[in-house]
Parts: structure tokens; sequence; C-alpha cells
């Protein structure tokens, strides 16, 4: 291991923050997936039964609580040793113990064989390793508990360090430094700066400087209280730390498809950030990649194209690809991690083949990514032939062209006759226009008027109006109009004689009124 | 280096086949001398366009040195002369330069020298010896 993935797995408390969020869902899968130990192998080794059984009892007093309701349960202010209430802290030696002695095992052959001949018991290696997997969940519930106390006891001292420092790690190792004087946090720079980033440091520095006029100093008694919270949750993670070596070093068995497309550190860091394999295979691609983002809110993210620098951006696959294949890389990666999660659930293929084949795939879609574009050949230009257009006019073009030519008449206007003085006329808008040569003596035009621009009908607009004109004069209509145009004079004359029958008729009346005025409109149409 | 990639022609004898080998494409041939400095940009310009108007035209290069056959026919006096021919037919081009026998002055664009050649392909499918060039080039004739 290099010191990147040293580096990143002290991250692994840093998603505790995120999985908080997610833990209600999360004991909801936990509940049914509790592993069980087989009784043959509890009874065998009874110093190793009380460690386990206590696990397990943890696990499932833990499995339907939340950081949130635990956090209702016990209220902050009353609570002044956290230590006492940690679940985790008498099992951390025992537990650093055994996890020491499994990551020493040499003779893992053996143990593979076992699980292999009998799947009904698991070997106790396996099942341990199972354990441990549903520990984590506490374990960061517990971190995220510790940390929520240590930055509500602290917050007196210098509240501004829990927006600056926002992984629970980093900001337990400040408060171990800074302790109760903030004057004197220039000294510890140095200190600061092995894991911090230098632009934080800073940060830190002068608003440290800034608060340690108006600060408050704890007592003594209280500040013990907090440094031990602080230790307990350092410890804590060191537990994970240990707990995710042996998950990546035993990791063939658990997930041997995930662990073969983006290795086995990757992997566990995967499992472990979601709690498990199960939560794993659940969780949607598009979230793979935010996993183990140190610091969402940090500026340094958002000047990088790529803001999801989680586990899988610093996966052996991803690290080394140039920043504008990265974000399709992630995608392509995550997406294949969630499906080889799920096979490596269902334990449908333990070989790890799926995996190599994803591997494969995804090797060639990225090299696909990388290969530059293919230069694209000048095209050759068509030759200019000229082709004189088939297309003709036709009588319809012809007519068009005459409609918009200008009249003879027109020309005429515009002609002038030699040696004379134009006579004028003001048109109907009231200007004054010249007559030039359209009018001989007497006025009288000289040239014919352009009958193309004379306002015309088309066929078809005739035979309608032709045949509008025969419906009116269909006999039987006018019969019936003129039936009630009748009766209608009839009710009008003896409406004369009775006022009261008058409104009645009165549309009556203005029917016979258009029906005096229709008859012209239909020799009108008649004509046309 | 366009010189390198563009066929040479090596004899008088080869010279003669292109211009009538050719059938129904412009030849366009450089003569010159592969060194100086006027050949090299011509030879990049017209290499940057050989694979642009292969469908109408062939271009071909000729040392006046190696093949002195037509330097008195033609006055092949200046260091980079390019001249045109259509189905063994000497083209002209009115450039506004004075000599529309050839084009002997440098081209600053692809693009134009497209555009040059374009027009007088135009010109001889319809049998015409002498096109207007697109451009006038009286200004920026060397002196």
């Amino acid at each position: 291991m290099d010191e990147l993935e040293k580096e990143l797995l002290d991250d692994f408390a840093s998603s505790s923050d995120e999985e908080s969020q997610h833990d209600g869902e999360k004991n909801e899968f936990t509940s049914d997936h509790q592993v069980t130990l087989p009784e043959s192998i509890n009874k065998a080794d009874s110093g190793v039964d009380s460690l386990e059984s206590r696990i397990e009892k943890i696990i499932k007093q833990n499995a339907h609580i939340t950081v949130e309701e635990r956090l209702r349960q016990i209220s902050l202010e009353s609570v002044e040793d956290i230590t006492e209430l940690s679940k985790i802290k008498p099992l951390i030696e025992e537990l650093k113990g055994r996890l020491d002695d499994y990551s020493r095992e040499e003779n893992r052959d053996l143990l593979d064989l076992l699980s292999t001949a009998d799947q009904q018991f698991k070997s106790k290696d396996n099942s341990f390793i199972f354990l441990m997997n549903e520990l984590t969940q506490v374990i960061q519930q517990e971190i995220s508990l510790t940390h929520s106390f240590i930055k509500f006891h602290y917050k007196v001292v210098f509240p501004e360090l829990e927006s600056l420092v926002l992984n629970p790690i980093d900001y337990c190792r400040v408060v171990l430094i800074a302790k109760n004087d903030l004057n004197n946090i220039k000294a510890h720079e140095e200190v600061l700066r092995v894991f911090l980033s230098n632009e934080k440091v800073l940060v830190i520095i002068m608003s440290a400087s800034q608060h340690a006029k108006s600060q408050f100093n704890l007592s003594d008694r209280d500040l013990v209280f907090i440094l031990r919270a602080c230790d307990l949750l350092l410890d804590i993670n060191v537990v994970l730390e240990r707990i995710t070596n042996l998950m990546t070093s035993k990791l063939g068995d658990l997930a041997p498809n995930v662990s073969s497309i983006v290795g086995p550190v990757v992997t566990s860091q995967l499992i472990i950030a979601t709690g498990s394999l199960k939560n794993l295979s659940s969780t949607p691609s598009c979230n793979i990649p935010a996993l183990g983002v140190r610091d969402m809110s940090s500026s340094e993210s958002t000047r990088k194209e790529t803001r999801q620098t989680g586990y899988l951006y610093h996966s052996e696959l991803i690290r080394n690809l140039p920043r504008d294949v990265i974000k399709q890389a992630l995608r392509i990666v995550s997406g294949k991690i969630v499906l080889a999660a799920r096979i490596d659930l269902a334990k449908s293929l333990p070989t790890g083949e799926i995996g190599q084949k994803y591997s494969r795939e995804i090797e060639n879609k990225i090299d696909k990514l990388l290969a530059p574009p293919e230069r694209q050949e000048d095209k050759a230009l068509p030759a200019p032939i000229e082709q004189k257009s088939k297309k003709r006019g036709g009588r319809r073009f012809r007519k068009m062209k005459e409609r918009f030519q200008m009249s003879e008449l027109g020309k005429a206007q515009n002609r002038l006759e030699f040696g004379k003085a134009e006579e004028t006329m003001t048109n109907s808008f009231g200007e004054e226009v010249g007559i030039g040569m359209s009018r001989g003596s007497g006025g009288r035009l000289t040239a014919k008027m352009n009958s193309n621009t004379m306002p015309g009908m088309s066929k078809a607009m005739k035979n309608r109006l032709q045949n509008s004109a025969k419906i009116t004069s269909n006999p039987l209509s006018e019969d019936f109009e003129s039936i009630i145009l009748n009766g209608s004079d009839n009710n009008v004359k003896s409406s004369n004689q009775n006022e009261g029958v008058l409104e009645n008729t009165k549309w009556l009346g203005g029917m016979s009124k258009r029906k005096n005025e229709e008859p012209t409109v239909a020799i009108k149409k008649t004509k046309l | 280096m366009g010189s390198v990639f563009l066929p040479h022609l090596h004899t008088g004898w080869h010279v003669d086949q292109a211009i009538l080998s050719e059938d129904d494409r412009l030849v366009v041939i450089r003569f010159g001398r592969d060194y100086e400095r006027e050949c090299m940009i011509m030879d990049e310009l017209l290499f940057g366009i050989a694979e642009k108007v292969k469908n109408f035209a062939t271009i071909y290069l000729c040392d006046i040195d190696e093949v002195p056959d037509f330097n008195t026919m033609y006055e092949l006096y200046d260091p980079c002369t390019v001249m045109f021919f259509y189905r063994n037919k000497h083209m002209m081009c009115d450039f506004g330069t004075g000599n529309n026998n050839k084009l002997n002055f440098l081209i600053s664009d692809k693009q134009e020298l497209i555009d040059i050649i374009e027009t007088i392909y135009r010109g001889a499918r319809k049998g015409k010896g002498l096109v207007v060039s697109p451009r006038d080039y009286s200004t920026r004739r060397r002196p």
C-alpha cells in the first residue's frame, strides 16, 4: 500500500457524515442480514465466544436505532462522559487483538477449502468477516455520536471549527492539539499540516486567533472529558482501519467480483462506506463516486472538474486518467461495481469471473475514451459542372410574371413628349401625377389597361359559386321559406290588429327584411 | 514538404503525357525548382488543396533544370510558374497582371487557389481558352 491508500483508509470515518443520513434505511437491511455463528464453532472456543456474541448483541441492539434517535435518547447536555456510553469501547482492546490475529494468519488456503467444502458451515474466518462487516455500521454510528458530543462541548471554545473541519477524525485531532488555548495554535502549525491542507491550516489559525480574545475557558474536568472522547473516537477509528485492512485481505471471499474490478482496497472502502455488501448492491450507481468524498464544501474540489473525489476517484483504475475522461470513467466503473456487487450478494459466481469480464469491458471503454478522434480526410470538392436547369416556366408561371409586369399604360405614362410641358392631374390620394403620353387629346386613354392585373377568379371558385346558386334556386327550399315568410307577413298584418302578438313575430319581421335583400344577391351569383 | 508528396514529371515526355492523358480534368503543372523559397510555398499550397480538387484537377511538379524543354516555349524564367492545361490545350487566365499565360506570383490563400482552378475548369468545359480570374491580382504583382 502506498501513501495515498493509507490516507484513504484514514478517511473512512469521513463518510460517517453521509452515513448518518442513510442510517435509517440501512438498518432495515441489516435486520434480516444478521450473521449467526455456527454452534459448534462457538462452543469450541469459549474465549472467542464472549467477544463475538457481544458484538452480535451490539449489532442487534443497534439494528433499529439511528444516530438521531440515540442523540434524542441521551441529551448531550446531561452526559458528561460519552466514553461510558460507548458500546464498543470495552471491546476495543479485544477487537484489536483479534483483528491482528486474523490479519496475521497465513493459512487462508485451508480456510478457503473449509468454506467451499461445506457451504452450510461457514468457516470461522468467513463468519468473522461478515460480523466485522456488520460491525462497521455500528462503529460509524458510534463515531458520529462521539463527534456530535465533542462538537457540542467544544463549541464554546472554538465555534467555527466544526464548519471548518468537517471530517470527525480531523476535528478530533485539531481539538487534541488546540485544547483550551487557541492563542498558541500557531505553534502547532507543523503538526496540523500533517493531516490538513495548508489552506485549511491557515484558515484555522486565522479564525482561532480571532476567537482567542473572546474565548471561554473550559474547566479542567470538562476538558478531560472532551479529550477522553477524542481519544475514544480515534481509537474507534483505528479499529475501523484494522477492520478495513482485514476485509481488504479477505475480500476474495466476500466480494470477488467487485474486487476484481476495482481491487480489494477500494472494494472494502466502498463496502464499509455503504455499510454492507447488501447496501452496496442496492446503492444507485450514480452515488458510488460520491462515497468517501472527504469534504463536499471544500473550495479545492470546485476548482477541479470533478467534485466527486471519493474512493473510486482515487482508485488505481481512475487516478491516472486525464481529467476530461474521469467523469465518464467514473460512471462506467460505478455502474459495473453495482452489478458486480449484486452478483456477489447472490454468490452465483464466487470465482469472480464476471468481475474480470467487466473489468475487461471497462478497460476497452476507457481505451476508446482515451483514443484520439479519428482524423477526417479532406473531402474532395465536387467538380463545378454547370448543368442547365431542366425546369421550364410553363403557362401559369408566364401569367404570374405578366401580372407583375409594367402595364402599357404605365409605360406610356412614364414617357414624355419632346418639347412639350407635361400635363398633370391629381390622383385619388391628392397627389399630383404626371400624365405623360398616357392620354391623347381630350383625356382619352391612348394605351390599353393591363388586363392581367384585374382580380380574377379561379376555376374552383367559379364552380363553387355556381353550385351554391343552384342550391338557392332549388324550388323546394324557396317554397319552404316563402311559406314561413308569407305566414309572417300574415302575422304582421294581424299584429296591426293585435298588439300582443307583435313581440312574438319580431324576428320573423327581420327575416322578411333579409328575404327582401336576398333576391338581388342571388341574381348576382347567377350572373357569375 | 509539399514537393515530396506531389508527383514529379521528370522528362519532357512525361510532361506531354500528363497533359495528353487527362481527359476530363484540368492539369496543373508547377514549373520551378523545389529548393526555391517561392516554389516551396506554392508546393505547400498545392499539396494542401490537391486532395480537395482531385475531382476536377490533377497537380504535377516539374523541375525546370531537369526538364528544360519548355523553358523557351513557355518563357519559364520565374522562380515559380503554375500553368493550366485542359485536353492538351493551354488555358489562359486573366489575373490582371498582364501575363495571362501563367500564374507566376504567390497566392496567400488556399481557397483563392481553389477558386482560380475552379474558374479555369468552368471556362475550359465551355470551350473557352481564356477566363477571367475571380480576383484581380494587379496590385499584388511582384515588381
